[in-house]
C-alpha cells in the first residue's frame, strides 16, 4: 500500500467502514507509527467538527407564497392528463410569470389558453373586470380571488420598459 | 358545517397518517414545520437561494406523491431531506461544472505528498461559540467544489455510508473516499485561514 | 340617488350620495427589510405576501380620494407615477396608471368595500412596486 492508500484507510476506520481484521491490522500500525496517529487525531477532529454543523436556514420568502407553489404543483399533477405537455406560445407567455404569482384562477388560465397569439390588448375578464394595455410592449396577468378579496394586475416588461418608465416611481 | 381541523399540535406521524389520506391541510402543517430544514439541505449542496427554493419545493411535491412509500423507518424530516438531497444531486449533474471539478480532481490525484491534515489545535476552535463556528464551517463549504461539499453533505449531514455515497453520486468507493479525504483536508486549511485572519491562532 | 343634507355647526352640507372614498398606497416589494420604512397595514401584508414571494412590504406613500359621482381625480403618488380614478356609475372604478406621464394601462372593475385592485410589476434588485387601492365607504 502506498503512503495515500494508507491514508484513505486510517480515514475509513476514522469513519468505521473498516471493520474486523482489517480495521484491528491497521489499528496496530496507527499504534507504532506517530505520523499515523496524528493523522487519525487530526481526522477524527474534523469528523467532529463538521457533523452537525448545518447551519440553519429560514426560508427566504414568504412561507404562504412557498406553500401555494407546492399546492398548484401537486394539483397540476394530480391533473396530468389535462395538463399542456409542451407550452404553446400562448401559456409560455403565461407560464413565465407564474413564478411570481400563485393561485391563479383557473378562469383567467382557460381564458388566455384559448388565444393561439398574445392576448388582445384589452381583456374581459368577467362582467365585472375590464383591462385595456396602451402598450403593446407590456404583458399582463391577472389573479381575481374572492377569498381574499383582492384582484391583481401584474405587468410584465423588458429591462429597458423596466429603466425608461418603472424605476423612475421609486424616488 | 364542520369545524376545520387545527393541525398546529398534532404530531408529526398522525400529520404523515393523514396526508397519505389525501388531507392536503395536513401536508400544509408538515410543509410548515419543516420548510426550512428542507431550504436548508437544498442550500448546504447548491449554495443558491432561488435553486435551493425551487429544488425544496421539488421535493415536496415528491414527498406528497411517494407517501404511500414512507413507512416511518426515518424520521419524516430525514426522510424529505433524503428527497432534496436526491434532486440536488440531479441538478448537479445536469450542471456539469466540469471544468472546476477537474481542478480539483487534478488536485486530489497529485496530492498525496502534501497529504499532511494541518487542522489546528482545537482549543481555538472552543474559542467561538457554537453559532460562530458553524457560520465559519458553513463559509468553509461554500468554498469546496460541489463534489467536495456534497461528499461531505451526504457523509456529515445524512450520515450515509460510503456505497451508499457512491451509488448517489454515481461513482466508486474510492472516489468517496478520496473526495472526502480530500474534502476534509481543504476543509482543515480553509479554516486554518480564517483563525488566523481573526487572530485566534498564530 | 338623491342628496343627502347634514346639519352641523350652523349650516348645511351637501354630499353626493354616490361620492366614494378610495385609498391609493404605492408600495414597495423586498426580500430584506428597509430600515425607517413605514410596513403596509397587517390586512394588505397578508394579501400580498400570500401570491408574491416578498417577504418585506413597505408603504412609500399613501392618499385618500375623495371622488363625486362620474367624476375623476389625478393622484401623484411619486414624482413619476400617478393614477387617475374615475367613480363610474353602478359602484365600478375605472384607474389609469400613468409613468412619467405615460398611460399603461386602465382596470375598470367594480371595487366592494373592503375589496383591494392591486397593480404590480418588477422594479430592481429582485424587489418590486405595488399600487393596492381600496374603497373606504
Amino acid at each position: 500500500m502506498n503512503e495515500n492508500e494508507i491514508q484513505l484507510k486510517v480515514q475509513a476506520l476514522v469513519d468505521g467502514e473498516l471493520t474486523g481484521r482489517e480495521a484491528e491490522e491497521l489499528q496496530q500500525r496507527i499504534n507504532n507509527d506517530a505520523t499515523l496517529q496524528q493523522l487519525h487525531e487530526r481526522l477524527t477532529q474534523m469528523r467532529g467538527l463538521i457533523a452537525n454543523s448545518e447551519l440553519p436556514r429560514p426560508l427566504p420568502e414568504s412561507g404562504d407564497f412557498y406553500w401555494n407553489k407546492i399546492a398548484e404543483s401537486i394539483e397540476r399533477e394530480e391533473r396530468a392528463g389535462e395538463r399542456i405537455a409542451k407550452p404553446t406560445p400562448a401559456n409560455r407567455w403565461l407560464l413565465r410569470w407564474l413564478a411570481p404569482l400563485a393561485g391563479v384562477s383557473t378562469v383567467v388560465l382557460l381564458l388566455t389558453l384559448q388565444q393561439p397569439t398574445a392576448p388582445d390588448l384589452g381583456i374581459t375578464l368577467s362582467s365585472d373586470h375590464e383591462l385595456e394595455l396602451s402598450s403593446d410592449e407590456i404583458d399582463v396577468m391577472t389573479y381575481n380571488s374572492d377569498d381574499d378579496s383582492m384582484s391583481i394586475v401584474w405587468l410584465d416588461y423588458s429591462m429597458d420598459i423596466q429603466k425608461d418608465y418603472m424605476e423612475l416611481w421609486l424616488d | 358545517m364542520p369545524a376545520e381541523p387545527d393541525y398546529s399540535t398534532a404530531e408529526a406521524p398522525q400529520l404523515v397518517d393523514r396526508a397519505k389520506g389525501g388531507d392536503l391541510q395536513a401536508f400544509e402543517e408538515l410543509v410548515s414545520r419543516y420548510r426550512d430544514r428542507a431550504y436548508a439541505r437544498a442550500y448546504s449542496i447548491m449554495r443558491n437561494e432561488d435553486l435551493a427554493v425551487d429544488l425544496s419545493q421539488n421535493a415536496w411535491v415528491k414527498a406528497w406523491q411517494r407517501l404511500a412509500q414512507f413507512h416511518g423507518e426515518a424520521s419524516f424530516p430525514t426522510w424529505l431531506n433524503r428527497i432534496v438531497t436526491n434532486l440536488c444531486l440531479d441538478e448537479l449533474r445536469r450542471r456539469k461544472r466540469a471544468r472546476t471539478d477537474s481542478i480539483e480532481e487534478i488536485e486530489e490525484a497529485t496530492g498525496p505528498v502534501e497529504n499532511r491534515m494541518d487542522i489546528q489545535e482545537v482549543d481555538p476552535m472552543e474559542r467561538l461559540n457554537r453559532e460562530e463556528l458553524r457560520e465559519r464551517i458553513d463559509a468553509a463549504m461554500a468554498k469546496l467544489s460541489d463534489n467536495h461539499r456534497t461528499v461531505l453533505v451526504l457523509y456529515e449531514y445524512e450520515q450515509l455510508e460510503y456505497k451508499h455515497i457512491a451509488e448517489k453520486m454515481g461513482t466508486s468507493i474510492g472516489t468517496v473516499m478520496s473526495r472526502l479525504f480530500y474534502a476534509r483536508k481543504k476543509m482543515a486549511a480553509l479554516l486554518g485561514e480564517t483563525l488566523k485572519r481573526d487572530g485566534l491562532i498564530e | 340617488m338623491g342628496l343627502l343634507l347634514f346639519g352641523g355647526g350652523g349650516g348645511l352640507a351637501l354630499v353626493q350620495a354616490d361620492s366614494i372614498t378610495v385609498n391609493a398606497r404605492l408600495v414597495l416589494g423586498t426580500g430584506k427589510e428597509k430600515q425607517g420604512s413605514k410596513k403596509v397595514s397587517d390586512s394588505i401584508r397578508k394579501r400580498l405576501a400570500k401570491v408574491f414571494k416578498w417577504m418585506h412590504y413597505h408603504q412609500l406613500s399613501s392618499k385618500k380620494l375623495t371622488i363625486d359621482d362620474s367624476k375623476t381625480v389625478t393622484s401623484k403618488l411619486s414624482k413619476n407615477a400617478s393614477i387617475k380614478v374615475t367613480n363610474q356609475k353602478n359602484g365600478k372604478v375605472s384607474v389609469s396608471l400613468f409613468s412619467g406621464g405615460k398611460m399603461l394601462l386602465q382596470k375598470t372593475q367594480a371595487l366592494r368595500s373592503g375589496h383591494y385592485m392591486v397593480l404590480a410589476g418588477k422594479s430592481t434588485g429582485d424587489s418590486a412596486w405595488f399600487i393596492v387601492l381600496s374603497k373606504s365607504n
